[in-house]
């Protein structure tokens, strides 16, 4: 149903063996994946089955052990550490299961940082963030540092800051898991708004049925490897 | 560029004891620099000061050769003409003409070498501290056998004031000179060695003892400013016959000179030492401090700051506190500075030894631009170099890596 639409990370085989005390450790035993533009992609799965790794893997984060990620037609790791920053800068938007906010910032610096790093001018940027939160429902909070706000409101915040550079794909690695339902289910609308309205695409990682739930496309993983995709309503 | 400094400030005040802590040894170490330096420079100037304003003067003319083989036949040819080049010399304040020579003086008690200075009384005052270095009497008036001694050949051949001393000289023709003198004045200076030695008379009393009739052994010239003396001596050199030799206080005094050098090579070293201590201090608070930040600095690199950005923001942090500590260390040490530039500091205890170095009691401080450049610029640059290492460490990690960092 996908080959029409543009193609943004296409992974083959990908593999990724990491050393425990010396003891290899499969976490990703051979997966070939392709991202399209106005994905709501999940990758679902227990504990230890490699969303994550995978998930870093596509996000110009972690290089694979073995096979190979293209994006936007250039192969991701033949790229130099300086060239992978700028990547994620431009094109890659983070939502991290802990937040991840820069501690010493605002809401609305944190939102601007990505956009400082990128050489947008201060006046462009403090209105574009201003007007991200706004949209996200958490204007009022510009000026809190993330110890004055929620973990809800941190998060909405983590996800302003990934839509702040306008990136091709956002990657949100277990964006609800420590929300409440409520809070959860609030995030996932607005992402699945940007999604909607915004054309962003988005590939979680999750175990949580509420993400699985919004899903279009789904990839169960288990053990390292692919064992079920399917494409939902 | 202002987000980063942001960012730099507030992490610093992230664990605000550590950082306080570091702080406070840059501010320590930046106002010991400046104090240290400052007084090091008072004492040195002083010493140059007092030896410049004893006795030498900015600049001397005297026959060639005179001043490593003083003979009292070495008397300056045509002293009329050379005053007259003197005063054609720009930037000339004052001079005066001294008849010099070795002796002895007698008391009834007892007997010391000295040195004899014959000068012009109104000019020398102008060129020397003597005249206002009178502890008892009063300063010469050039009337014949008037002498002024210190009070401390005074009190080594047991002399009053008014009293009489005899001076032995050898003349002209190397017979031996004496004459009769009364001390009209007691000096006193700041160099213990200088007062054991000098005395003065008229410089007519001085021409009659040694038999030189207008003669003059040597010029000594104040110049309106110590950066023209280079000038001033050229000015005269081409002025004036080869036949005479025109000296700087450099000259004269070189060992003092190079001794200023010392000084400030001694600061220079106390400014390592300073900086090394202060440079540890802020590599292991930026270790910490990063080490304990790997996780955000993971995530940082995660959403697209360059490692080199990184690189220059943790730097910035180290300049920060660089600056900031300076900045404190500077106005403490101006604070203490100010009122003792005025007041001195009195190291009375140590006066005698001082005295023997040409020194006073009192220190005043010197502060010179070169002690507030160097220690601003000094500090923090320590500063930053020690963060290279700390920051080039969080360079190397990976994203992941650091993210997963506990």
């Amino acid at each position: 149903m996908s080959e029409t639409r543009q193609v943004i990370i296409q992974a083959t085989n990908v593999k990724k063996t990491y050393h425990d005390n010396g003891v290899p450790v499969h976490a990703v035993r051979g997966i070939s994946l392709t991202i399209y533009q106005g994905d709501f992609l999940v990758i679902a799965g227990p504990s230890g089955s490699g969303k994550t790794t995978l998930l870093n893997m596509l996000g110009a984060l972690d290089p694979p052990t073995e096979g190979e990620v293209i994006f936007e037609g250039e192969p991701l790791y033949a790229k130099t550490r300086k060239q992978l920053a700028d990547l994620r800068l431009e094109k890659i938007g983070f939502v991290f299961q802990a937040y991840n906010l820069i501690p010493v910032l605002s809401a609305l610096e944190n939102v601007e940082f990505p956009m400082m790093l990128k050489g947008i001018p201060e006046k462009e940027r403090r209105q574009r963030a201003q007007a991200i939160l706004t949209d996200l429902g958490i204007g009022d909070l510009a000026h809190k540092r993330p110890n004055e706000m929620s973990g809800g409101q941190q998060q909405r915040v983590a996800v302003a800051r990934a839509i702040g550079n306008n990136p091709t794909v956002v990657l949100a690695d277990e964006p609800t898991a420590n929300l409440d339902s409520v809070t959860g289910n609030a995030l996932l609308d607005l992402m699945e708004r940007m999604n909607r309205e915004k054309h962003i695409t988005f590939v979680f990682s999750s175990h949580d049925p509420k993400v699985i739930q919004r899903a279009r496309r789904l990839v169960r993983l288990r053990d390292g490897v692919i064992v079920e995709e399917e494409v939902q309503k | 560029m202002r987000m980063l400094i942001k960012i730099a400030w507030r992490n610093l005040w992230r664990n605000k004891r550590r950082s306080a802590i570091v702080l406070l040894s840059i501010v320590v170490g930046m106002a010991t620099i400046v104090l240290f330096d400052t007084l090091s420079m008072g004492m040195v100037n002083q010493m140059l000061r007092n030896r410049v304003g004893n006795h030498i003067g900015h600049i001397q003319i005297h026959r060639a050769g005179y001043h490593d083989n003083p003979q009292v036949a070495a008397v300056i040819p045509q002293p009329r003409s050379v005053e007259q080049a003197i005063q054609q010399t720009p930037h000339v304040r004052y001079y005066a003409p001294r008849v010099l020579a070795f002796g002895l003086a007698s008391s009834a008690m007892s007997s010391a070498g000295i040195q004899l200075v014959g000068i012009d009384p109104q000019k020398e005052q102008h060129i020397t501290l003597i005249a206002s270095s009178i502890k008892k009497g009063r300063y010469l008036q050039n009337n014949p056998h008037e002498i002024l001694i210190s009070t401390r050949l005074a009190k080594k051949l047991n002399v009053q004031l008014g009293e009489k001393i005899v001076l032995l000289a050898n003349t002209v023709t190397g017979a031996v000179g004496s004459d009769v003198f009364r001390v009209v004045g007691l000096y006193e200076t700041f160099d213990s060695n200088f007062d054991r030695t000098y005395i003065y008379i008229p410089i007519a009393e001085a021409r009659k003892l040694l038999e030189i009739p207008d003669g003059v052994h040597e010029f000594v010239i104040i110049a309106d400013a110590i950066d023209w003396i280079p000038a001033i001596k050229e000015h005269l050199r081409g002025a004036l016959s080869a036949s005479l030799e025109v000296l700087s206080y450099q000259d004269i005094i070189p060992l003092l000179v190079a001794q200023l050098q010392l000084y400030q090579e001694m600061i220079a070293i106390y400014y390592v030492v300073v900086g090394l201590a202060i440079a540890f201090g802020i590599v292991n608070t930026l270790l910490m401090a990063i080490f304990e930040r790997v996780h955000e600095i993971g995530v940082l690199m995660a959403i697209g700051m360059r490692p080199l950005k990184l690189f220059w923001m943790l730097l910035l942090e180290a300049a920060v506190l660089g600056y900031l500590g300076t900045a404190l260390g500077l106005i403490i040490a101006l604070l203490l500075y100010w009122p003792l530039s005025h007041t001195g500091i009195n190291l009375a205890m140590f006066s005698e030894s001082l005295r023997s170095f040409g020194v006073g009691a009192i220190i005043y401080p010197v502060l010179t631009p070169a002690a507030v450049v160097n220690s601003v610029v000094t500090l923090p640059l320590v500063s930053i170099v020690a963060a290279v290492y700390p920051a080039w460490r969080a360079t190397r990690f990976q994203p992941m890596e650091a993210i997963r960092y506990v």
